[in-house]
């Protein structure tokens, strides 16, 4: 099977091929001789093939349970795009066309706008069905079905987009990294660009390359001092900005709510089943505890300490390597994502790596184990304190395209309930500010309101008449949290 | 947040975003980045 891919028998392939498939797996055809990237590279494809598989399946049955079909339909390839062409367009018969050229993308397009419609949305709704169709028919399947669901489909996007931006088998095979042209695009989230499987590069670390680079031409060295003094070769990084600007302008942080790697894991960690640390936020519910001073006293601690992941941003990430250089500071000294995602797997795949295990090593894997046992207690502490990439998303969040609304004419506030600001693990209270730049977008409030008050997305859908309010309402409109009334009525366990 | 902002601001985001990328790859950041991004980072992977 590997003389295949010998020179002589590649010799008659168009040369524009090879460079393309060079390009764009980051190594030559003919090392697909060699046993172990033959079969990564096979299993790349099988593994990408499963995972968008088993996200259609997941979608399809949910919409299918929400529609009163068998959920099980859903995962019977080629009988569940029967049914979904049925259910959308009339007739099972319609599945035929998916294999006529043209008239299968006229087919797909009509089907998610009858979907879209189906599941209460506007034909706008079918934009981003149509655009990133699996994620998109994840987050229409697993919403508005209560908290339990939506955290299980979180779980299920989380997962599936961690397994398909990671997903270069010849790396985690070889423990080696993908050298691909791919390489040029930033991934939304904290992926480094060392982690085996990795098909795209990390905002942060990519950030800090091109402040970290400096002009050989106009660096000079100073006798007084004995430095060499670097001069900087770009004072701005506009191409990576470019980039998380584009992202956050269009997402928020939704990307850390659903599409970043280091978030999942905390998100899973704090699965543990352990007492957790949760601050009551109202003056109520502090009063009723054991010591109120204690909590008052951490409530104001963790008010300031968010503003940590700024001074993060601003000094290891950007000032720190564009005057000092010499190292990605924010990379070397703290990320926990690198030596999780990066150097764990590095090492383990690859006896020259782990030989060059150090101090170094052992101060980030202090820093990654306190971390991960924090957020088995508290709900994602390194995105709470920490995360620079957060930091530069919570400026965005407020006026990106997707947002969160309020429906005060459906919200019982006023009436005392207060079920989504208990249910926020990050604090916030999404009624006063539905677009602060503290909440990662996870859903959680959504999927517990009883009232069916709070909207998200690109744009709302409502009845004639109705105001979404996506801006900040004053505290003094609101009287407090009616806890009484809440734990009777609301508060969903 | 006016209806019109609503939309304007996410927008001139979008198209300023899109402006930097293009600067940047002109400017050879890109390349700066891939060179980065295609080498094993040993100090990001929390070796030494
Ligand atoms: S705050 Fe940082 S680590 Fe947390 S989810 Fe957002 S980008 Fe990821
Ligand atoms: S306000 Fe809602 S979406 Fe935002 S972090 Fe809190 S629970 Fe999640």
């Amino acid at each position: 099977m590997t003389e295949l891919f010998s020179e002589s028998n590649l010799a008659s392939l168009p040369e524009w091929f090879k460079s393309l498939f060079q390009s764009l797996f980051g190594f030559e055809m003919t090392q697909l001789s060699d046993p172990a990237t033959l079969l990564g590279f096979a299993a790349t494809f099988a593994v990408i093939g499963l995972v968008l598989w088993a996200m259609n399946a997941l979608a399809l049955f949910r919409i299918f349970k929400k529609q009163d079909i068998a959920g099980w339909k859903g995962f019977v390839p080629v009988y569940n795009r029967i049914v979904f062409c049925k259910l959308t367009l009339g007739s099972g018969w319609f599945f035929l066309l998916s294999f006529v050229p043209v008239a299968n993308i006229v087919v797909f397009i009509i089907s998610m706008v009858r979907l879209a419609k189906l599941c209460g949305k506007k034909a706008g709704a079918a934009i981003p069905l149509i655009l990133v169709n699996p994620i998109a028919m994840l987050m229409l399947a697993y919403s508005e079905q209560g908290k339990k669901v939506w955290e299980h489909g979180k779980t299920i996007i989380q997962t599936a987009f961690f397994a398909l931006t990671n997903s270069f088998m010849v790396g985690w095979f070889k423990g080696s990294i993908y050298q691909g042209n791919l390489k040029y695009i930033c991934v939304p989230g904290m992926n480094c660009y060392s982690c085996p499987g990795a098909w795209g590069s990390c905002p942060i670390g990519s950030l800090q390359a091109v402040l970290n680079g400096f002009d050989t031409s106009k660096s000079w060295f100073d006798p007084k001092t004995g430095t060499y003094v670097k001069a900087p070769l770009y004072w701005f990084a506009f191409y990576v900005v470019g980039l998380i600007v584009i992202l956050g302008g269009l997402l928020g942080r939704l990307i850390c709510g659903l599409l970043c790697p280091f978030g999942w894991v905390q998100d899973l960690i704090h699965k543990i089943p352990t007492p957790k640390l949760k601050l009551p936020r109202d003056e109520r519910l502090i009063a009723r505890q054991k010591n109120p001073k204690l909590i008052r006293g951490l409530l104001t601690a963790d008010k300031y300490a968010r503003y940590l992941k700024y001074v993060f941003l601003f000094v290891m990430v950007i000032f720190l390597p564009l005057f000092v250089k010499a190292d990605p500071w924010f990379c070397k000294y703290v990320c926990p994502s690198g030596l999780l995602i990066g150097g764990v797997p590095l090492m383990s795949l690859n006896q020259n790596l782990a030989a060059a295990a150090g101090s170094l090593t052992l101060l980030k894997g202090i820093i990654l184990v306190v971390i991960l046992v924090w957020a088995i207690f508290q709900f994602r502490p390194f995105c709470k304190y920490i995360c620079p990439l957060g930091a530069i998303y919570s400026f965005l969040n407020p006026v990106s395209m997707y947002r969160y609304g309020i429906d005060d004419s459906k919200c019982h506030r006023e009436g005392g309930c207060s079920v989504c600001a208990m249910n926020c693990k990050m604090g916030v209270d999404v009624v006063r500010t539905p677009n602060s730049p503290e909440c990662i977008r996870c859903g959680g409030c959504k999927a517990s309101c009883p009232h069916h008050a709070i909207h998200s997305g690109f744009r709302f859908k409502t009845e004639e008449g109705t105001v979404i309010r996506t801006g900040r309402r004053r505290r003094e409109k609101f009287p407090d949290f009616d806890v009484e009334n809440s734990d009777k009525n609301d508060v969903v366990a | 947040m006016s209806r019109f902002l609503r939309y304007a601001i996410p927008a001139l985001l979008l198209i300023v975003g899109a402006g930097f990328v293009v600067y940047g790859i002109t400017d050879g950041e890109a390349g700066l980045v891939l060179k980065k991004a295609i080498a094993i980072c040993m100090e990001c992977i929390g070796l030494g």
